[in-house]
């Protein structure tokens, strides 16, 4: 029972050390649809191919709908971060629904780097302003489970991208 | 049978069966968030927060008849009732997404409009809704008045009939720009930089209406700081050459930062409009850029 209890320990502190969450369960396939929409798009593939993704690569991301805290209202909006292998790079990538409940590629995205224990975003709609509620966003997102998901384009469940 | 036992501002928080039992409690945080609770799993748990009249779990909101309410603590849309319920010398009213003067624990607004008036009716113990006051007399148009005058009176005006006044979109920029400074290199001036971030802001809400801040979203508005009145000044400048047709950023609706004048690189596939700088500036990102189709 101590030893079960002194490894279960160990593995908890691990993950508390390192302070992002681990791999989680398969994808939801609602991430799995919005992330086909916005690989589909042209301009996220530029984005992607930054950090050395492909389309039908496989990367870690993760996700948060909603509104950014101390950001605006935008209610139901996904915010996917598409990491690279090497961890130190991602896009924060956004995607949309119309009204019929399909994904909507945003022409908007955020470059994350990584600064120690920090994420900084730029390059997105925005300034001095909106970088740094996304940097102190995209910091915390890293609470939030991580998946496992392969970059496939796909058009079911979209809508073309909006200028 | 349940019965509710709503709390002083009409939450209800608890309730209990016939016999007394507690068969569902419900706490909130102050803005009306949802923070814990439990129901017994037959009886559901429906969220009811300061007598707002429905909650839709799918959106998060709380629905009145005139608008809904997001528990972060603004309503979606401003006071329907308009700028009649704005007292120019009540700070408290100019923010018509505010709820309940930002003092959820003592007041509420289930109908969603009209709070201001309501409550001075309601404190001179006339009731909640008072008739509804006659209607304003015609604007007076601002010929003749004193320059500044009419410069103040321009920030209530909306471009192109949009959503947001020249005020509103004077605080965007001022909170995408605030601590910025001329610099002896820079290529225009940094009013002129602020002018062109005011033209993205008044041509994607145009292009997108509702949707501008999920698709070209700028940080929350801020309108205070040493360099709002600079900031009013040039979405003022931006609305007026608007009206006139004139946009020196030829139709942008975006624009970001970055740290080099050489950077010109496209932004998610759209081409550069514009490019001011270098400026002083609290952070890396001296350049200012705009983009469009």
């Amino acid at each position: 029972m101590r030893v079960i209890l002194l490894i279960s320990l160990l593995l908890c502190g691990g993950a508390v050390r390192a302070g992002e969450s681990q791999q989680s369960a398969e994808a939801p396939p609602f991430l799995r649809n919005a992330l086909g929409c916005l690989v589909a798009a042209d301009f996220i593939q530029h984005d992607l191919e930054e950090l050395a993704l492909k389309p039908d690569s496989s990367a870690w991301v993760r996700y948060y709908v909603g509104s950014i805290p101390g950001g605006n209202l935008t209610p139901g909006e996904f915010y996917i971060a598409v990491y690279a292998e090497d961890g130190l790079r991602g896009w924060l990538l956004l995607a949309d629904r119309d009204s019929r409940g399909d994904f909507v590629a945003v022409r908007n995205a955020y470059r994350l780097t990584k600064e120690g224990s920090r994420w900084l975003a730029d390059e997105g709609n925005g300034g001095n302003g909106t970088y740094k509620i996304m940097s102190e966003f995209a910091t915390r997102l890293v609470q939030r489970p991580r998946y496992r998901v392969r970059l496939s384009p796909q058009s079911r469940h979209c809508t073309a991208p909006i200028r | 049978m349940i019965f509710d036992h709503p709390d002083e501002i009409g939450s209800a928080t608890t309730a209990t069966d016939c016999t007394g039992n507690l068969v569902n409690e419900k706490l909130y945080y102050p803005f009306g968030e949802f923070w814990t609770g439990y129901a017994l799993p037959n009886l559901g748990m429906h969220q009811e927060f300061a007598q707002l009249p429905d909650y839709d779990p799918e959106t998060d909101q709380y629905n009145t008849l005139a608008r809904h309410y997001s528990p972060s603590g603004r309503w979606m849309s401003p006071d329907p009732g308009g700028l009649k319920f704005v007292h120019f010398d009540d700070p408290q009213t100019w923010n018509m997404y505010a709820y309940v003067r930002n003092n959820p624990t003592t007041l509420t607004d289930p109908t969603g409009e009209g709070f201001w008036d309501n409550l001075g009716s309601w404190l001179q113990g006339n009731g909640w809704n008072p008739p509804p006051p006659p209607p304003p007399p015609p604007p007076t148009p601002p010929s003749g008045e004193a320059k500044e005058a009419f410069r103040g009176s321009e920030s209530g005006y909306h471009p192109n009939g949009g959503k947001e006044t020249v005020a509103n979109i004077a605080g965007h920029v001022n909170a995408e720009t605030q601590g910025m400074k001329d610099s002896k290199s820079e290529n225009v001036p940094l009013s002129t930089a602020r002018e062109e971030i005011a033209h993205v802001r008044i041509n994607s809400e145009e292009a997108y209406g509702n949707k501008v801040d999920r698709r070209a979203g700028m940080a929350p508005v801020k309108m205070s700081g040493p360099d709002f009145q600079r900031s009013v000044d040039a979405a003022i400048n931006a609305a007026v050459q608007n009206a006139q047709g004139a946009d020196p950023t030829n139709g942008a609706i975006r624009m970001n930062m970055r740290t080099s004048m050489g950077d010109t690189s496209n932004y998610q596939g759209f081409p550069i409009h514009t490019q001011a700088g270098p400026y002083i500036s609290t952070t890396e990102y001296k350049v200012i850029n705009t983009y469009g189709p």
